[in-house]
């Protein structure tokens, strides 16, 4: 988190006003011209969107993408009608950051066939780890990551917010405009392939 | 082995399992059954491991500036967010939806505005029209010696020679035929001959008199058929009407003299109350015969502007103004002719009984 003493060209006097005040709160201020009452939603929530985005493309582009989400939001901002919390709002956002990401890499497969998807190899994810890290955690993470990276881009974002954020159905459904069959469903296919993925490693474990 | 068999190899039973989502019935129904089914047990199992690791995976944290990066990125795009938003206090998309409602009233007003000019004008000041088709002249006008052209019209009206000449040689027929249904024959030859020698600056002098002239009594030789259309509601056919139905008067004096003497009362009396009329005078420039009946005088209020002012018209058969070449410039090239040209799509809008054949008619505004 951002201490409030950082130097932001953005961040004015009112912040202390600011920290207190509601999302919603913050982002009607933020459409009405208040460039503070932004910056307050974007110190608030980097640090999740940063936890989504590690998850949905891995650690390693995790804070491109959470600067692209929170630019996204920040250029939206007149569109966004407050009939859904914020956070959801935002979570529509990264989901379709997500996937367009996606898109891209498997149109770059395409072009370059063959090439293996080394942003999201465990070595690549085990470079970018502390040395400070446990290693078993470091291993986890290489794990999910290299599991979450082979997982269906629809699927992503809604088991993070369900298995990771502990959304309920009902908010992921409103976040990312799905029917909630379709989340149902959508997470239920995306834990079954994570089951299938992280199981494999799983077992080593398991013995002895 | 079939799904329904062995629940857990539904992902979205495993699922509502992990959540507790399943009924009562559902729960006791696959407890029993994975108590002896090592499949589902192992399934179950399985599941609930992988989920359980990949929830205890956390994730590092962002670097500790990551989110004054953000916002740095932010301030230096921060002029191309508001594209349609708020800005400055000021919500652009109602400031964009007022300037298009003040453009719109500006603009339809203005439309309002002169369509109501055009009714007033129409309604107040109607635009009279009378039509001067081909007239018979008595005999004592055929000894009217023949005018220049353009000292008799002060340069509007000019026939070339070779119209003229063509004409002088085509009249003596179409003056036969015509007379011969009059069963004056031999008188009226000449004279058409005659007319034809004077041109039609002769016959557009002539008009030139007041109508009350014509109404008043003038001699049965000047035939004038007025289009007098009222001014509400202006009855462009009536010329057309008056040719197949009015008597015949004299022995010389053509049928439409008698049917313009008629009609010449009425229409002098409106041209008192309505000081605007518009006079077409109309006249064969081709030696075809007598000129095609006006149906539609259309565009009347703009004919009003090219008074005094002469065109030769070109009517195709089926009676449309195809041409309308400003005449007093004496060739259709000059370029003043040309540009005023521009002045004659009302012309354009005029449309004639169809005949035979395409036409070549003088028409003076007056």
């Amino acid at each position: 988190m951002v201490s409030s003493g950082s130097a932001l060209p953005t961040r004015t006097a009112t912040a202390e006003t600011l920290s207190s005040l509601s999302d919603e709160r913050l982002i009607l201020l933020a459409q009405s011209g208040e460039e503070a009452a932004f910056s307050e939603f974007v110190v608030r929530h980097t640090a999740t969107v940063h936890r989504w985005m590690a998850r949905a493309v891995g650690e390693q582009e995790a804070d491109d993408m959470t600067q692209e989400v929170l630019l996204k939001a920040y250029r939206g901002l007149s569109r966004f009608r407050n009939e859904a919390p914020p956070r959801a709002w935002l979570a529509s956002i990264a989901d379709n950051a997500v996937k367009n990401r996606y898109r891209a890499r498997g149109r770059f497969r395409r072009i370059f066939a063959g090439s293996s998807d080394e942003d999201s190899s465990p070595a690549a994810t085990e470079t970018a780890a502390g040395p400070e890290e446990n290693a078993r955690a470091n291993e986890s993470r290489v794990f999910v990551t290299e599991a979450l990276s082979r997982l269906a881009a629809d699927f992503r974002m809604p088991v993070v917010l369900r298995d990771l954020e502990e959304w309920s159905y009902e908010e992921i459904a409103v976040s990312l405009d799905l029917p909630l069959g379709t989340v149902k469903s959508r997470i239920a296919r995306g834990r079954a392939q994570l089951k299938a993925l992280l199981t494999p490693r799983l077992a080593p474990e398991k013995s002895p | 082995m079939t799904v329904g068999s062995h629940p857990s190899r539904s992902p979205e039973f495993l699922s509502r399992l992990h959540d507790g989502d399943l009924s009562p019935a559902e729960r006791a129904h696959f407890e029993s059954h994975r108590a002896h089914c090592a499949e589902c047990r192992g399934a179950a199992a399985e599941f609930e491991a992988a989920l359980a690791f990949f929830r205890s995976s956390r994730p590092n944290p962002p670097s500790p500036d990551l989110a004054a990066r953000i916002l740095r990125k932010l301030q230096s795009s921060g002029n191309r967010r508001p594209f349609f938003g708020p800005t400055f206090g000021i919500d652009l998309r109602w400031a964009g939806a007022f300037a298009a409602a003040v453009i719109a009233t500006i603009v339809g007003s203005a439309i309002v505005a002169k369509n109501e000019a055009t009714e007033r004008l129409s309604r107040e000041e109607p635009i009279r029209i009378s039509v001067e088709r081909e007239r018979k002249p008595a005999a004592s006008e055929l000894s009217v010696p023949a005018a220049p052209p353009a000292a008799a019209q002060g340069g509007a009206l000019e026939a070339p020679p070779a119209e003229r000449g063509r004409r002088a040689s085509a009249r003596p027929a179409e003056a036969r035929r015509q007379h011969r249904q009059e069963g004056n024959l031999a008188e009226a030859a000449p004279e058409m001959a005659k007319k034809d020698e004077v041109g039609a600056v002769d016959s557009l002098r002539e008009k030139r008199k007041p109508v009350e002239a014509d109404a008043a009594g003038s001699p049965p030789s000047r035939l004038v058929l007025k289009n007098a259309a009222p001014a509400a509601a202006p009855a462009p056919s009536e010329g057309s009407e008056t040719n197949g139905e009015a008597p015949s008067v004299g022995a010389v004096a053509p049928k439409a003299a008698s049917r313009a003497a008629d009609r010449a009362p009425a229409s002098a009396q409106t041209s008192e109350t309505v000081p605007r009329a518009v006079r077409l005078v109309i006249l064969p420039a081709d030696g075809a015969g007598s000129p095609p009946e006006l149906l539609h005088p259309r565009g009347a209020g703009i004919l009003a502007t090219l008074r005094g002012r002469t065109f030769l018209l070109v009517v195709d058969a089926t009676g449309r103004v195809r041409e309308a070449v400003p005449s007093g410039t004496g060739a259709r090239e000059d370029a003043a002719a040309d540009a005023r040209k521009e002045e004659t799509p009302s012309l354009l809008s005029l449309r004639f009984a169809p005949g035979d054949s395409q036409r070549r008619l003088w028409l003076r505004v007056e």
